[in-house]
């Protein structure tokens, strides 16, 4: 009965208060710029951290920059689940919220296939194929674990994951056939 | 497109690339929001979080005392079920035999409490608070009632109210008095507990950082 109380070590509730702390309103900032709503998104931000707080193991190292991108990705798609809720009766979707996103960073993107093109071609991909991606792949988590974080389906995540890496593989060959995938 | 280690290593590359620059540049971002200054958040923020994540090891920590619970409760039925010799006619134990105070076991099978839920209200409740001490959220759990206070120095304490079910699982408890009645207490690194019982009802109070901020509601309680 002891180790059941014993259910959080002292250096997990460290991280979890110095990653509270020193990214709290980065994390705010990034939820008022797409709910432009300070109680939704306090909402959305307190809804990250405890899906934060649930996953605190696959942190290592809660300074790294690494660790900065996943808190974002986390904040994006809590605010993003609010904005879909808050737009009753329109058609507006994730993916629409995704297209203008697009057409921001279109601009971004180089003719040739240097690593920082590569990037800037990632960065092309809409976030709900790009999120998972990077969760799997930058943050090794899996399926199961991006379905919980995200709150949608394993099956839904395995398609999404496989349509970001068929969307880069043939954007990446249009800019210069350089890599075979 | 077909499934090849060395394609899994490229997109893991450019993913951790990718998620490098970006937190690179999310740092950029933080620190010209620090010198800004201009995001506001309410103190309920902090409230909200911290709140929440107090009902979730609140959660794991009744999930861990069920099969205790479950322990006893079986252990109610086994020995209730046992004819006894000084059973008058027949009739169950648990009707008029007194139950003999030393033992656990008689404890257990002693004739239960009218069934009542612990019906307190918050008024009544936050009126024999200590100074400082308020509640700011009454929540329901079946037969749980479960107060949130805060005192003046952002202390939080989560008080519960539960029909008492039988003897406390105090092993790991240490037994102190308060006000002529026994009560446990623990002190881990980032929680405390106290727990007693008293007119049927159990009471647990638990806290953060102060343990002292325990001792002092149950002296008000009791």
């Amino acid at each position: 009965m002891i180790i059941f109380l014993s259910f959080e070590t002292e250096s997990d509730k460290f991280k979890f208060e110095h990653i509270y702390g020193k990214y709290k309103k980065l994390l705010l900032f990034k939820a008022y710029n797409i709910l432009r709503d300070y109680t939704l998104a306090e909402d959305a931000v307190s809804e990250a951290f405890i899906r934060i707080y649930k996953n605190l193991d696959k942190i290592e190292d809660a300074d790294s920059n690494k660790t900065v991108s996943f808190l974002v990705t986390i904040v994006k798609n809590t605010s993003l689940t609010i904005l879909s809720r808050q737009k009753t009766g329109s058609t507006v979707t994730l993916e629409d919220y995704d297209e203008k996103d697009d057409s921001d960073l279109e601009e971004l993107v180089l003719s040739e296939a240097a690593a920082e093109n590569i990037l800037k071609i990632v960065d092309t991909l809409k976030d709900e194929l790009k999120t998972p991606f990077l969760l799997k792949y930058a943050h090794d988590l899996s399926h199961k674990e991006i379905a919980r974080i995200l709150n949608i389906s394993e099956n839904n995540v395995t398609v999404r994951i496989h349509r970001a890496k068929k969307k880069l593989a043939e954007l990446l060959r249009k800019e210069g056939n350089v890599y075979e995938i | 497109m077909k499934y090849d280690d060395k394609n899994e290593r490229f997109f893991k590359n450019i993913a951790s690339l990718y998620a490098e620059k970006e937190g690179g540049l999310l740092k950029e971002e933080l620190a010209e929001l620090e010198k800004e200054n201009d995001i506001q958040y309410s103190p309920h923020l902090d409230r909200k979080i911290k709140n929440r994540i107090l009902s979730l090891k609140m959660r794991k920590l009744s999930y861990a005392l069920v099969p205790v619970a479950a322990c006893f409760l079986l252990l109610a039925v086994y020995f209730g079920s046992l004819p006894a010799n000084n059973r008058p006619n027949g009739t169950p134990i648990a009707d008029n035999a007194p139950a003999d105070s030393g033992s656990p076991i008689a404890q257990a099978t002693a004739p239960a409490a009218p069934h009542s839920t612990p019906a307190i209200s918050a008024e009544l409740l936050s009126a024999r608070l200590p100074y400082g001490y308020e509640i700011t959220e009454v929540d329901y759990d079946k037969e749980k009632t479960i107060f949130h206070i805060i005192n003046d120095t952002n202390n939080e304490i989560v008080l519960t109210m539960e029909e008492a079910a039988g003897q406390i699982a105090k092993n790991a408890f240490q037994e102190i008095v308060v006000n002529n009645t026994p009560v446990y207490g623990l002190v881990k690194k980032d929680y405390s507990v106290i727990t007693y019982e008293k007119d049927d009802i159990l009471y647990t109070l638990t806290s953060k950082y102060n343990y002292k901020d325990l001792i002092e509601i149950s002296k008000n309680l009791i």
